[in-house]
């Protein structure tokens, strides 16, 4: 735009009509009202929730997670291997003094009770060390060899702490789930409910209670290896007594100095402890998210001892369901599809991985973990509909703010072109009932009177002007007022300032917008200003209606 | 005066700007009731929140916005279970529908729970956040409630909700006058007699035949004069099996909380335990004749070695085979074993009897009324409401029966006791414990004989409750173990217990539990 000072000349460069100008003003608006919405919600981070892949976030998760229990699940191995190997010093010891050899143990009952006690104070160190919530140690050798189906028998204790979070300042309270009565009432720890005096390996025990003595004892057996770290076994979600919580369990053999097992030793980490060692929620956020710890098989991941951990699972439903199997059309880089084979309706995204927990000389290094994240189908979906709806809306959004735009615009701008139009036609204006309309026009009237009568004037002299505005003065039209109109038009006479007073009188007198202009030393633009206002004080909407009233109160007077 | 053209954008500026004084006034005046229709219009609009709140005070919850409630509770063992399967249940059901999800942690014993409550609520370090719903005994909730932690569960439950539960549990729920229904009955119990009674029969039928003059029978049980006197019968019995070791002869009773023995001895007695003072503080009646009873029909027998206490909860006794019956709470039912383990590891199968509660003979029948109900702290009041929800839920009649059928807990609502009346035979099965069942079948009976006792929680009432246990636990230990010590080989113990429990004993005794209690203080 170029702008003049001395003259106020405004030039746009745009080429643009009134109305063009005036949408293009309010798309302008709405653009920027939009970009402030798109910007808020960018901040808020909503467009980056919306918009973001979940197979890179489950990645990144699932490695964080895993990385995380290994390194755990490490110390807690090492704990256990520390524990085996004080154990196991403390008995040779012990088996010395008596001269007895570990495998000879079995038939050396009586002494089982003194041996095991001496270990209980370095079992209950360990477990508190390592921050798990239990400790055993089972010798292959039982208090009553002269019984039934002895050798399925195993003497020993198992010590729990049910109390994983430790309330400041105050005592643990154990329970003692297998041992002796006197073991534990020396030791200050209560009978468990579920208590039995010696570990049941007979075929009538479930399988994985016996895994948590057979395995590591049997691997020590059929396999020569040094290091007991390659003999330990995590033991998958088992109850290790009836009707008590699930827990995991890493156990190692306990080895004579020939390498030959006479015992196990492990230690616990209970459900609760190990849903605490997960996160609560991962970074997709999805409200029914669900981790996933468990074993491994090349059908799919084994749900019938699987670790659910999530605020709300209850939609995992598998029922009689053992297996949690990959669906062959999951793509590349982006989530899983999983079903239950016995449930195949059951739609379920996400992704799995392998945990390490064994080392590569492991005996068990085949035994495969997975952690697997997962999220119902169909919230995954609803999260790309809401996406997908909101780029619609927004879409839609501008488009119908542009009509409405153009519209209003045209609306807006409308009374102003039509009463361009007549003025360009010469016709005669009634009010439009926008003052600032009605002023141009009156503004514009006014000058073209005045133009006329100038030309008028140049064309036949100054007699003819005196003598129009006479016949003005004389127009019939005058007839048309009511006294009532009269009397308030007096009324509202009284209202005028001193101003508009002295303007309105030169106007009685004959005077134009002009003159006056020069008489009093005042711009043309201070003149419409009083017009106006005279105007509508006096409720009139041009000059010669209120000259009418001005003659026929001169006529009264 | 100054008239408004027709410009729309000006008059509503004006009128909201200059209010009633602008002109406009006059402007509307013929149109007042045009322009005052939108006026009430939008007033009303600005009511309705303020009056759909006022039909109805409870939150709103929804699936959309879905509330989580952590509940800790002392369950262990079966009742852990079925409290677990309850919680799922709840989950998958009315939770998912109303937006609330339950967590279940099991604190193991009520003593853990009190003082993890405590620790939360001070805000000790590494204690955890407090929960929206705690099981806990009158006294923590006496704590909690005065610290400002807990809200009144009949906030959220309208008079017929709540006489639906019964009235002595509500009432106990109700800690002041004015503190409203604080304590949640979902677990109440008593206590009555559970009896080994395989080896108990084997021993009456053999003792019978070898004394024909001075027979025992079951009855006596009733009493705690006749226990006394079996438990002295059963104590020479188990002496007589080693004829070359003189005086080992077993106990055959147990108690599991010997304060609430004193407790309701008092009140079968005619007395009170506690003396509560009127600025709420009190202390133990030592000087009541009633305390001497107490220890001729406890202390002496245990200090003889006729009662015994060898872990911490009688059940652990009788699963070692150490008693053949102790008094314990309904509560235990499950706990109770299926069979006998000796160090030797063998293993008796045993049958469960139970009997009411005993009374003495002069006394009435009265049985402790206990049991740690529902807590609900303080919070949002979706997360109070939602809690209320649950434990509505977890009460209602089918659900409470399946509950209290798993776990020996007395059911807490009227209807909940008439269907058990009618059709406990029918609920058992493979799948409910007969222990469990035995126990509410006597219970039920005792709910017609007898009279449940409680007493109301005052300023430290349990610590001077439990130092008067500890120190009786304590002194009688102590006084057992120089009994055993000081007893001659030649002489037998009822005659050594005439000398050495005398009254100087027990001037000893109340004489420490005194200075023990004034600690308190």
């Amino acid at each position: 735009m170029k702008f003049s000072r001395s003259n106020r000349s405004y030039q746009s460069r745009l080429n643009l009509s009134l109305k063009n100008r005036f949408w293009l003003f309010q798309i302008v608006v709405v653009l920027i009202v939009l970009s402030g919405i798109f910007m808020i919600a960018s901040l808020s981070g909503i467009i980056a929730d919306l918009s973001e892949n979940p197979y890179h976030n489950a990645v990144s998760d699932l490695q964080y997670i895993e990385s995380d229990l290994s390194v755990k699940f490490l110390t807690i191995s090492n704990s256990t291997v520390e524990l085996a190997g004080k154990i196991s010093t403390s008995i040779k010891k012990q088996l010395r003094e008596m001269d007895i050899e570990p495998a000879d143990l079995k038939n050396h009952p009586e002494q089982l009770g003194e041996i095991l006690g001496s270990e209980v104070e370095k079992a209950r160190f360990i477990m508190e060390k390592a921050g798990v919530t239990g400790v055993f140690v089972f010798l292959d050798a039982t208090v009553n060899p002269q019984l039934e189906r002895a050798n399925e028998s195993k003497a020993g204790f198992y010590i729990v702490d049910m109390n994983h979070d430790p309330v400041p300042y105050m005592n643990h309270q154990l329970f003692m789930l297998y041992g002796p009565v006197d073991l534990a009432r020396k030791n200050n720890m209560h009978l468990h409910p579920q208590w039995e005096l010696e570990l049941d390996i007979s075929p009538n025990t479930p399988k994985r209670r016996r895994d948590m003595f057979l395995k590591p004892f049997d691997a020590a057996i059929s396999h020569n290896v040094d290091n007991i770290y390659h003999l330990g076994y995590w033991n998958p979600l088992f109850t290790p007594a009836e009707n008590t919580d699930k827990v995991i369990t890493y156990s190692v053999p306990l080895l004579d100095e020939n390498g030959s097992p006479y015992g196990v030793c492990g230690l616990e980490i209970s459900r609760t402890l190990l849903e605490n060692m997960l996160p609560k929620k991962s970074s997709l956020k999805f409200e029914r998210e669900v981790l996933l710890y468990s074993t491994r098989t090349d059908e799919g991941i084994d749900m019938e001892n699987a670790l659910v951990c999530g605020s709300n699972s209850s939609w995992l439903v598998n029922g009689n369901s053992k297996i949690l199997s990959v669906l062959p059309d999951s793509k590349e880089n982006s989530l899983n599809e999983y079903s239950f084979s016995e449930h195949p309706k059951t739609k379920i995204v996400g992704l799995d991985m392998d945990v390490r927990l064994y080392p590569g000389k492991s005996v068990f290094r085949d035994d495969r973990w997975a952690l697997a994240l997962l999220i119902p189908k169909s919230d995954v979906t609803a999260k790309t509909a809401r996406l997908t709806k909101a780029i619609v809306f927004l879409v839609l959004l501008l488009a119908i703010s542009v009509i409405i735009t153009f519209f209003s615009s045209k609306y807006c701008i409308s009374p102003l072109m039509e009463a361009i139009s007549k003025i360009k036609q010469n016709e005669s204006q009634e009010k439009t009932n926008i003052i600032e309309i009605d002023d141009l026009i009156e503004f514009l009237q006014m000058r073209t009177d005045t133009a006329a009568a100038d030309e008028q004037a140049n064309i036949f002299g100054p007699a003819w002007h005196d003598k129009m505005s006479k016949r003005e003065e004389l127009s019939p039209d005058h007839d048309d007022l009511s006294p009532e109109q009269i009397k308030q038009f007096e009324e509202q006479l009284k209202t005028l300032t001193k101003a508009e007073r002295r303007i309105f009188d030169l106007y009685i007198q004959g005077y134009d917008a002009k003159e006056i202009c020069n008489m009093l030393y005042i711009s043309i633009n201070t003149i419409k200003t009083h017009n106006r206002r005279i105007y509508t004080k006096m409720n009139v909407s041009s000059r010669a209606e209120l000259l009418k009233y001005c003659h026929k109160l001169m006529g009264k007077i | 005066m100054f008239r408004l053209r027709n410009n729309l954008t000006l008059k509503l500026f004006s009128f909201s700007f200059f209010g009633r004084n602008h002109a406009c006034s006059c402007y509307f005046s013929s149109r007042r009731a045009s322009c005052l229709k939108p006026l009430l219009f939008t007033a009303l609009l600005l009511m309705m929140p303020t009056l759909s709140c006022c039909g109805s005070n409870l939150p709103k919850l929804s699936k959309d916005k879905p509330v989580g409630i952590n509940i800790w509770h002392h369950y262990l063992g079966e009742q852990k279970v079925s409290f677990d399967n309850l919680v799922a249940e709840f989950n998958s059901t009315v939770g998912a529908e109303s937006g609330i999800t339950v967590k279940a942690f099991s604190m193991d014993n009520t003593g853990d729970i009190h003082a993890r409550l405590l620790a939360s609520a001070n805000r000790e370090p590494g204690s955890s956040e407090f929960p929206e719903i705690a099981t806990a005994y009158p006294s923590t909730a006496y704590t909690l409630y005065n610290m400002g932690m807990l809200v009144p569960f009949d906030k959220y439950m309208t008079k017929q909700e709540l006489d639906k539960y019964v009235p002595s549990f509500i009432e106990e729920g109700r800690l002041t006058e004015d503190s409203g229904c604080i304590i949640f009955p979902i677990s109440k119990s008593t206590e009555i007699l559970y009896i080994n009674y395989t080896f108990y029969k084997q021993f009456l039928d053999e003792y019978n035949q070898a004394n024909s003059s001075k027979k025992l029978d079951e009855d006596m049980l009733n009493t705690f004069e006749g226990i006394l006197e079996t438990a002295a019968a059963y104590f020479e019995w188990t002496d007589a099996k080693t004829p070359g070791i003189p005086n080992d002869g077993k106990a055959l009773f147990g108690l599991d909380a010997a304060s609430n023995f004193a407790i309701v001895s008092y009140k079968q007695l005619n007395s009170d335990f506690f003396i509560v003072n009127s600025d709420n503080t009190g202390e133990i009646d030592l000087n009541n004749p009633t305390m001497k009873t107490i220890w001729d029909s406890y202390v002496a027998p245990m200090i003889k070695g006729h009662f015994g206490a060898y872990s911490f909860y009688r059940s652990e006794d009788a699963q070692t085979g150490d008693l053949l019956m102790y008094i314990g709470s309904t509560a235990g039912a499950s706990f109770f074993p299926k069979a006998v383990t000796f160090p030797d590891n063998i293993k008796h199968n045993i049958e469960l009897k139970v009997m009411p509660y005993p009374s003495f003979e002069k006394g009435k029948k009265i049985a402790v009324q206990q049991g740690a109900g529902a807590i609900i702290s303080k919070s949002t009041p979706e997360k109070e409401y939602a809690s209320v929800v649950f434990l509505k839920w977890l009460t209602e009649p089918e659900r409470n029966i399946d509950f209290v059928l798993r776990t020996g807990y007395l059911p807490v609502t009227n209807e909940a006791i008439e269907i058990l009346r009618q059709k406990l035979p029918e609920y058992k099965s493979d799948n409910i414990n007969e222990n469990v069942v035995k126990v509410l079948e006597c219970t039920l009976g005792m709910m017609d004989t007898h009279e449940f006792y409680t007493y109301k929680p005052f300023k430290a009432s349990d610590d001077l409750r439990y130092s008067f246990e500890d120190k009786l636990v304590s002194f009688t230990g102590s006084a057992r173990n120089e009994f055993v010590e000081s007893l001659p080989d030649n002489v037998s113990v009822d005659r050594f217990a005439d000398e050495y429990i005398n009254d100087q004993l027990y001037d000893q005794f109340i004489t420490e539990v005194r200075h023990e209690v004034l600690k308190v203080k």
